[in-house]
């Protein structure tokens, strides 16, 4: 049995001011959400009076919980769930397969690392982020390191260097909360590796948004060439593209976008591994159209998860209801597409 | 205007092994198509990739036009040289005219993307092989032998005037082969050169000017297919007895014809 593409995909003409829409309904619905009622239009006063001159109808206490509390969280989950899901579109099509996440070269594990030993040294929220960020990277290099020993330049090489290099930061981690107080920097550990936006703040947002957006950018640049890299390295390099140069490119993107996002939310997955294929169900694996697609849909759904989070009477860590919301959802996702996996 | 290819004693080897092709040399012309044949493992995949500059040469050269394609930048070797594999695999349903529009990757500028002249390009080529009602379809999810077409279309796409194919009828159905054999003469007659491999000695007697047979890395024989193709070269190539028969079709006295056939 065969599917025309056009009954299966959405025109992109169509979904992304769609999904641009929602998205954005959904970052004004997020400021309603919390201890501290507030009224849409004040919302939209308070956010508009950043750009126009309005005289101010509203409490100091209210511009500072919208401003200062609420939009820089609302930011972070667009901003990192948007990060997430775009690496993982862009790991997914470079390595051909379906099952890859924006973890598969060690950045988050790296990043753990990064953070746990941050915790471990008592450095200061801002030290945390930094060491998480630079742990990331580091991580990503070993593997690039590792997999060049063999020189063969196969994915699997890469692929299984990044196993080697997240499970020996795994264990590392392990080693750091075995020797951390179990009072004090234990549970720190534990709850940032479990993910979250709680602690974020204006400054975080926009150190992450620097890196994130450098690397979409790079990223949409070269869509053109990592739709061509699914053709494999001959069909690629017959058709003129420098399959090496362009791989290093998406891999140094998506790591630094990759390491923002963690440092930024600590250890949030499924998503890079979700989303991607959420996208390509409802426009195609272009890259052109897969990438954007994934941004709006990985913001819009972080988003939505970490609202579920805030509104909840105890804030669940961000990292296990994705986890709790991806996995079956995954399953779901998988019994749509597996016919095209076989 | 067509173009040459010009193989002078290439030789080559993978890093750090023994040498796998050795002093092979040959010369095909616009309007002409040079069947290679040999066992498996003789190097055919090989030199093509050698031909595609994928591969470093060990020694020897080989020029398109007047140019050694390793003084060419990999862009400019693209615009001349398109390239059908066996198959491709895709892990993900690029559609058809995704994959043919993917032909037109030679001609685009760093960062940009196809533009309407090139859609309209990729759609050609699709009604040129009679496959347009195929393009929105997935390219995991149509017949061998239409995929076979789909990855002619994107070289045809490709608009470059040499064209290498690598056992371009492997596992297709009899029809599909016998229509794959038929568009690389009308490919060749419109002033393509063309380099194909095949498994199939008759493949090189229906739609070759030229053939070279391979072994051990050599070519060990070279001419025109009713020279090299006969039963003394083929049975000791393939160390089985095979006898190259001269017939003609029922009712056609004059319509003399070459096939090959095996003693089981």
């Amino acid at each position: 049995m065969t599917h025309e593409m056009k009954k299966r995909f959405l025109p992109i003409s169509v979904l992304l001011p769609l999904l641009g829409g929602l998205v954005a309904a959904l970052f004004l619905g997020s400021f309603l959400l919390g201890r501290y009622p507030i009224l849409p239009g004040q919302v939209a006063e308070i956010l508009a009076s950043r750009f126009i001159h309005l005289p101010q109808s509203w409490p100091d206490t209210m511009e500072t919980v919208v401003l200062k509390i609420r939009l820089p969280r609302i930011a972070a989950a667009l901003l990192v769930g948007g990060a997430l899901a775009s690496s993982g579109a862009a790991y997914q099509s470079l390595f051909k397969n379906p099952l890859v996440s924006p973890a598969i070269l060690g950045v988050s594990a790296g990043a753990g690392l990064g953070a746990a030993l941050a915790m471990l040294l008592s450095l200061p929220w801002f030290g945390v982020q930094a060491m998480a960020f630079g742990f990331g990277l580091a991580a990503v290099a070993c593997t690039l390191s590792i997999s060049k020993i063999f020189s063969t330049g196969a994915m699997t090489v890469l692929v299984l260097a990044g196993l080697v290099v997240s499970a020996f930061c795994e264990a590392l981690i392990s080693t750091a909360k075995y020797v951390a107080d179990p009072i004090d920097k234990l549970p720190s550990i534990t709850f940032w590796l479990m993910g979250g936006l709680a602690r974020v703040g204006p400054r975080d947002v926009t150190l992450a948004a620097f890196p994130i957006c450098i690397s979409f950018i790079v990223l949409y640049l070269v869509r053109w060439q990592v739709n061509v890299l699914g053709l494999g390295e001959e069909g690629a390099l017959a058709l003129g593209v420098d399959s090496r140069r362009i791989k290093i490119i998406v891999i140094l993107a998506t790591t630094l976008m990759s390491a923002a996002a963690v440092s930024v939310a600590g250890v949030v997955g499924w998503v890079g591994l979700l989303i991607p294929h959420i996208a390509r169900m409802l426009v195609g694996p272009n890259f052109q159209v897969l990438l954007p697609v994934s941004l709006l849909l990985g913001g819009g759904y972080l988003l939505l998860v970490d609202d579920l989070v805030r509104s909840m009477n105890v804030e669940m860590p961000l990292g296990i209801l994705t986890a709790i919301i991806g996995a079956p959802f995954f399953v779901f996702v998988m019994t749509r597409v597996r016919r095209r996996w076989a | 205007m067509g173009l040459s290819v010009e193989v002078a004693h290439l030789s080559y080897g993978y890093p750090n092994q023994d040498i796998l092709l050795r002093d092979i040399s040959f010369t095909v012309r616009a309007g002409e198509t040079l069947c290679l044949l040999g066992p498996n493992g003789s190097g055919k995949t090989t030199l093509l990739l050698c031909l595609l500059a994928i591969h470093q040469l060990a020694a020897g050269s080989v020029s398109i036009g007047t140019s050694n394609i390793h003084h060419m930048s990999r862009k400019k070797l693209a615009r001349e040289i398109a390239y059908v594999p066996q198959s491709i695999a895709t892990a993900f349903p690029f559609s058809v005219f995704d994959m043919v529009l993917m032909g037109r990757t030679p001609h685009l500028s760093k960062f940009s993307v196809a533009s309407a002249e090139d859609e309209e390009q990729a759609g050609g080529a699709l009604e040129r092989l009679g496959i347009i009602h195929l393009k929105d379809r997935a390219f995991n999810e149509i017949s061998g032998g239409e995929r076979q077409l789909v990855l002619i279309a994107r070289a045809l796409c490709q608009e470059a005037r040499v064209m290498i194919m690598d056992e371009p009828t492997a596992s297709l159905d009899y029809g599909n082969q016998i229509r794959i054999l038929q568009i690389i003469n009308e490919l060749r007659d419109s002033g393509y050169a063309i380099i194909v491999t095949t498994h199939n000695p008759d493949h090189a007697l229906l739609a070759a000017t030229h053939a070279a047979i391979m072994k051990n890395g050599r070519i060990v024989f070279h001419g025109s297919p009713d020279e090299i193709i006969t039963s003394q070269n083929l049975s000791g190539l393939y160390a089985t007895k095979i006898h190259v028969l001269k017939t003609s079709f029922p009712g056609e006295p004059g319509s003399e014809v070459k096939v090959c056939i095996p003693r089981m």
